[in-house]
């Protein structure tokens, strides 16, 4: 679709071919890019699943309609109505009216929001020392551009304290870096969320958790900042279930997805510095992450028996990092770190074991599946060298690992997609530095 | 009642609409560019759609192009390819 409206912007007439189910989810998309009238050409869903004569029996019934489209054109279809309302609304204060108004006009995630009036919104505002109309964006998929005052509204909403603001924003500015393609994240039907990884003293200055339950409840900071940014995800972004946001299932970090790293109890370097920041600098890092996936090592003693249970996790079938050129991210709990220091490995061993030893025999996969593993992993099998397996990542350093969580031999797999890489922004405050 | 003021977290903004192409007036001899985002069976419904555009429409030669992942952009080669074409298929969205 989008690539529809370029070739169009261009002066090339197009016809975009979409399965029934996504149909309407192009349309909405194309009208957030300007042109809602590109001739879109309906087949039936699913094709990935369908026969080759079937396949070629669609197309025989699609010839003519395309055919069409190319000539003619197609006449605009209105993106899905949208609720429109005033920027300043006067209500009811009641709560159950309020919460009622909020869940009929589309303003949450599905759980109560707090309400953003003129007051909250302004301390929230006056946190970031940022100027109410300033803007960022375009947000996908729908590439709105945003004030930071409508930024604002979704953090008093999501419930964040003024002093998450800054974290919230340098959140936003790191997801809509082209590397992190939030665009795919938003409107797949695969399961993805930007994953907000905190660095630096601010961890402590705003009491985000780093320890047990880092990806669980309970941490108002944690779960008011990534909330924020999925609720900007949604307000500005137009990103809804259903219309461009396509999971087939989603996963709860698309309610909120924000842990911190806990640089007290990690052996080695930060995430931050490894990737270039200074260890008194604050940092937040996304990146595309789909559910974690608990690796738990019951009896291992020895980092080698450690790294053997995480290389059977990468080994299994059917996680994005075998399709994804993304690189995986391992969330190491602080035991299962130390033992692994004790026995001599830093981040930079464990990446390249991961390298060396995450690798699936190609006979285990079917031919279909092979030989969209050799277009979509083209880069591992130039520099690998190895073209019997296919490994989880197609350079060492595109493995990424961070320590964090509480007590425990439990460490998280986090099988990562679309992003080309990860991006670090620094948090600023107020007072210009980064805390 | 008790009334308090909101504010609107959305936001509606008008889109600077985009003009689309001139469509072509006569597929004989065009040359077609597709698009195969690597989705599965793209390639097979681009070969199937191309035989039958060349039969019953008389297309001249085909450009296809192949991304390396559905959601990736168009690479500036590729977009390059394609600019030279007098129509563009894209397959597909499913």
């Amino acid at each position: 679709m989008a690539d529809g409206v370029k070739l169009e912007a261009h002066g090339i007439p197009t016809a975009t071919i979409c399965s029934t189910a996504f149909a309407g989810a192009a349309r909405v998309q194309a009208a957030g890019r300007g042109f809602a009238a590109l001739p879109i050409v309906e087949i039936p869903h699913p094709m990935h699943t369908a026969s080759r004569d079937l396949v070629e029996g669609r197309a025989a019934d699609a010839a003519q309609s395309i055919a069409r489209a190319l000539i003619e054109g197609a006449a605009a279809r209105g993106a899905l109505g949208e609720d429109i309302l005033e920027e300043r609304i006067e209500i009811d204060a009641d709560p159950v009216a309020l919460q009622e108004f909020f869940f009929t006009h589309g303003w949450t995630d599905g759980l109560p929001v707090t309400a953003p009036t003129v007051e909250s919104v302004a301390a929230m505002l006056a946190a970031s020392g940022r100027d109410a109309q300033e803007t960022i964006g375009p947000v996908p998929p729908r590439m709105r551009v945003a004030t930071i005052e409508k930024l604002a509204i979704n953090a008093v909403m999501a419930g964040c304290k003024p002093a998450y603001f800054p974290v919230v924003l340098a959140a936003l500015e790191a997801v809509l870096d082209d590397n992190i393609r939030l665009y795919g994240i938003q409107t797949a039907t695969n399961t993805s969320s930007a994953l907000l990884i905190v660095n630096g003293p601010i961890v402590k200055a705003l009491g985000l958790n780093a320890r047990g339950n880092v990806f669980g409840q309970g941490n108002r900071a944690n779960a008011t900042i990534g909330r924020a940014l999925q609720l900007i995800l949604r307000n500005v972004g137009g990103d809804l279930p259903g219309e461009t946001d396509m999971a087939t299932h989603g996963h709860a970090g698309k309610y909120t997805f924000c842990i911190a790293e806990n640089e007290d109890e990690s052996p080695w370097e930060p995430l931050h510095v490894e990737r270039g920041f200074k260890v008194g600098d604050s940092t937040v890092t996304a990146i595309g992450g789909s559910g974690p996936q608990n690796v738990f090592t019951y009896g291992c003693e020895t980092g080698a028996e450690i790294l053997d249970h995480f290389v059977g996790a990468l080994t299994g079938l059917g996680h994005n990092n075998i399709i994804f050129p993304t690189g995986p991210l391992f969330v190491l709990s602080p035991e299962h770190a130390q033992t692994l220091a004790r026995d001599g490995y830093d981040k930079q061993k464990i990446k390249q074991h991961f390298f060396e030893k995450a690798r699936i025999p190609l006979t285990r996969f079917a031919e279909r599946s092979v030989v969209g593993l050799h277009h979509r992993r083209s880069r591992w099998f130039e520099i690998a060298g190895d073209p019997n397996h296919i490994g989880v990542a197609d350079r060492v350093n595109d493995i990424n690992i961070v320590v964090a969580g509480g007590a425990g031999i439990h460490s998280q797999f986090v099988p990562t997609s679309f992003s080309y890489e990860p991006v670090t922004r620094l948090i600023r405050t107020k007072a210009g530095g980064t805390k | 009642m008790t009334g308090i003021t909101i504010l609107n977290p959305k936001v509606s903004q008008p889109v600077t609409p985009i003009t689309g192409a001139t469509r072509i007036a006569d597929l004989k001899g065009a040359v077609i560019g597709f698009v195969d985002n690597s989705k599965q069976n793209a390639d097979h419904f681009i070969e199937r759609v191309g035989a039958l555009l060349r039969e019953n429409y008389g297309i001249g030669a085909n450009v296809t192009v192949r991304k390396r992942a559905p959601k990736d952009e168009l690479a500036a080669g590729d977009l390059a390819e394609l600019v030279k074409c007098a129509a563009v298929i894209q397959c597909y969205g499913d």
